[in-house]
């Protein structure tokens, strides 16, 4: 489902370079739910954003699905993210001046779906993450759990193949952040690839397979990781 | 079409959700649309009542006056170009200005004398009663015809056939009144009174006549019946310089180069006022992006194009600068109106000019929005996200 190989991806902070990403290479297989561990300023949200295509590798081979990542234009990777991945950021990344029903119909836009099959499968998605009672509410009137609900009903509404998950717990307490966490395995039971980001070990654990990342490099184990 | 729509309904939220900045960004273009629509129709209505008010005095008509005091031409002189085809009527009169009183009532007056042929010359129509004939004139008699305006000046009433009045020393029997038309640029046309030449000639001691009205035998004979009246001048002076012949069709085309000018100038200064109201709106739109930096961040992520990015700042832009424009549209009709119950005088609104000022409202929309919206479809997902 998602390839890297050899991926490397280098910031200038100032004139001092720092090697975000060195040599990554990691084989998501379809339906398999992962997570990605590591200490913040490892190189993990840099992975998401190289995966989520919203920034490209320097260098190595990115296929999603079949598609060369490299190969694609601005706009096909427009339609790539809208039609393939769903994210689920750590802020949440809801729109403010929308409601929650709206917040979710919006990757549906960009997809060119028809205003009824758009309400349709966003109150579908929103049903599966229990908010159906929470539609016409503003982000700012919701819980932090149930805004992290609205976002991931958002991710599935646009039917992605994959979705991405940055700290989804990052800003809740525990209680609203295990219901997060419930859900996303819930999601992984029903066939959807997950790719959870997190430096919390505890909620790494519930995934089918941890990766390491540590200084840009990725390990099998925690123990060659240093953690 | 969907997408259009989509961006349409989130343009006109946005708009309304920032109530206060939104109305401060239109009024630029308020005062702009309002400026050129006012500024113009006025101009356009003054234009047309002043040129209605003289081509109904009649552009066929050619008047003589003679400028020299030294030069004596009187009213059989001028009879002489009735002898040509070009020329249908040819009415010298008299001005003799002098108050007219009736009992304890008077009024300033210019008495007008004039041939059995005035009427009809210069496009008078009675009221009520007769004109000056031809033997008022044989007999000198002390006859008038006078305006509505001196009627009601007078004899507070429009029945004064057989009413008389005195004026330089003599009385006046009146034997019809003139039909209202109103004024022109002289003044009022109501207050004129007219009697015979002879009798003019009398009051005023004088034969000299420096006026003349020569009726040229069709529109298209004006330029001919004019040549014929300047040369006929020549032989009767003989000295060009001791009279002036003068078409009223030419006063109008002047008149009309001088007022559209003048409009388009008082619009081109009003388009000035609009296109600032254009930066405030590519001001605004640049804060806009700035704020909405992790929304664009958001939207991209989610699987918006540059386009729709594009095409989302670019609606907002246009809907402010025509919603201005539609503000402005209707402030402006309104504004005409009280302007025009002010004045008491009709001004229509110069459509043409509301069809520009509205068409320019969406240029500007197009132009100014568009630099803000293409920086905000350029922002990286990546970096849009991370500004918070």
């Amino acid at each position: 489902m998602l390839v890297l190989e050899h991926i490397y991806k280098t910031y200038y902070v100032g004139d001092e370079a720092v090697h975000a990403l060195d040599d990554v290479s990691l084989h998501v297989r379809p339906q398999e739910f992962v997570a990605i561990c590591g200490p913040s300023g490892s190189g993990k949200t840099t992975l998401m954003n190289v995966m989520g295509c919203l920034d490209l590798p320097d260098s190595g081979t990115y296929i999603l699905d079949g598609i060369d990542i490299a190969d694609c234009s601005d706009r096909e990777l427009s339609l790539i993210r809208s039609e393939k991945i769903g994210f689920v950021f750590q802020q949440f990344n809801l729109l403010d001046s929308m409601s929650a029903l709206e917040n979710v119909e919006l990757p549906l836009i960009y997809q060119k779906c028809s205003q009824k099959e758009r309400i349709e499968r966003a109150k579908a998605a929103l049903d599966k993450v229990g908010l159906a009672n929470r539609m016409q509410h503003r982000p700012s009137q919701l819980s932090g759990g149930q805004q992290q609900r609205v976002a991931i009903a958002r991710a599935l509404a646009s039917d992605a193949r994959v979705i991405l998950a940055d700290e989804p717990t990052g800003n809740l307490d525990s209680k609203s952040g295990n219901d997060v966490m419930r859900l996303i395995c819930d999601l992984s039971d029903q066939d959807n690839t997950i790719v959870l980001i997190t430096h919390n070990m505890e909620i790494a654990k519930l995934a089918q397979r941890i990766v390491y990342v540590r200084d840009g490099r990725l390990y099998d184990k925690s123990e060659e990781a240093g953690l | 079409m969907t997408m259009f729509f989509n961006s349409l309904r989130l343009a006109l939220r946005s708009t309304l959700a920032n109530k206060m900045r939104s109305f401060l960004t239109m009024l630029g273009i308020i005062i702009g649309v309002m400026s050129v629509i006012v500024l113009v129709s006025i101009a356009q209505s003054t234009t047309s009542s002043i040129t209605s008010a003289i081509s109904s005095m009649g552009s066929d008509l050619i008047t003589v006056t003679v400028t020299d005091e030294d030069v004596s031409v009187t009213a059989d002189d001028y009879m002489v170009l009735e002898d040509y085809d070009s020329i249908a009527g040819v009415a010298p009169y008299l001005t003799v200005s002098s108050t007219a009183r009736y009992g304890s009532n008077y009024t300033t007056v210019s008495a007008i004398g004039v041939t059995e042929e005035y009427m009809d010359v210069a496009g008078l129509e009675m009221e009520a009663g007769r004109s000056i004939v031809l033997s008022d004139l044989e007999w000198r008699t002390y006859v008038a015809v006078i305006g509505t305006e001196v009627a009601g000046d007078l004899f507070e009433s429009y029945d004064v056939s057989g009413k008389t009045f005195t004026m330089s020393g003599h009385t006046f029997t009146i034997v019809g009144l003139l039909a209202e038309s109103g004024s022109d640029t002289t003044g009022s046309l109501d207050s004129r009174i007219l009697i015979p030449l002879t009798t003019a000639e009398r009051v005023a001691d004088s034969t000299a006549v420096t006026t003349c009205y020569v009726k040229a035998d069709s529109a298209n004979d004006v330029t001919l019946a004019q040549a014929i009246t300047e040369y006929q001048m020549l032989l009767l002076t003989g000295d060009e310089d001791s009279y002036e012949v003068y078409n009223m069709s030419e006063l109008l085309d002047t008149l009309s180069d001088v007022m559209s000018t003048l409009s388009l100038m008082l619009g081109g200064i009003a388009a000035i006022s609009l296109l600032v109201g254009g930066i405030g709106i590519m001001n605004i739109m640049l804060v806009s992006v700035a704020e909405r930096t992790r929304e664009i961040g958001i939207r991209k992520a989610i699987g918006a194009r540059r386009s729709h990015i594009l095409l989302q700042f670019l609606i907002e832009a246009c809907v402010l600068s025509i919603l201005g424009g539609l503000i402005g549209l209707g402030l402006s009709a309104l504004g005409l109106q009280i302007f025009s119950l002010a004045a008491d005088m009709t001004i229509a609104m110069e459509w043409r000019a509301a069809i520009a000022a509205l068409l320019f409202c969406i240029i500007i929309g197009v132009v100014f929005g568009s630099y803000p919206a293409a920086k905000a479809s350029k922002m990286t997902p990546i970096d849009a996200l991370q500004r918070i």
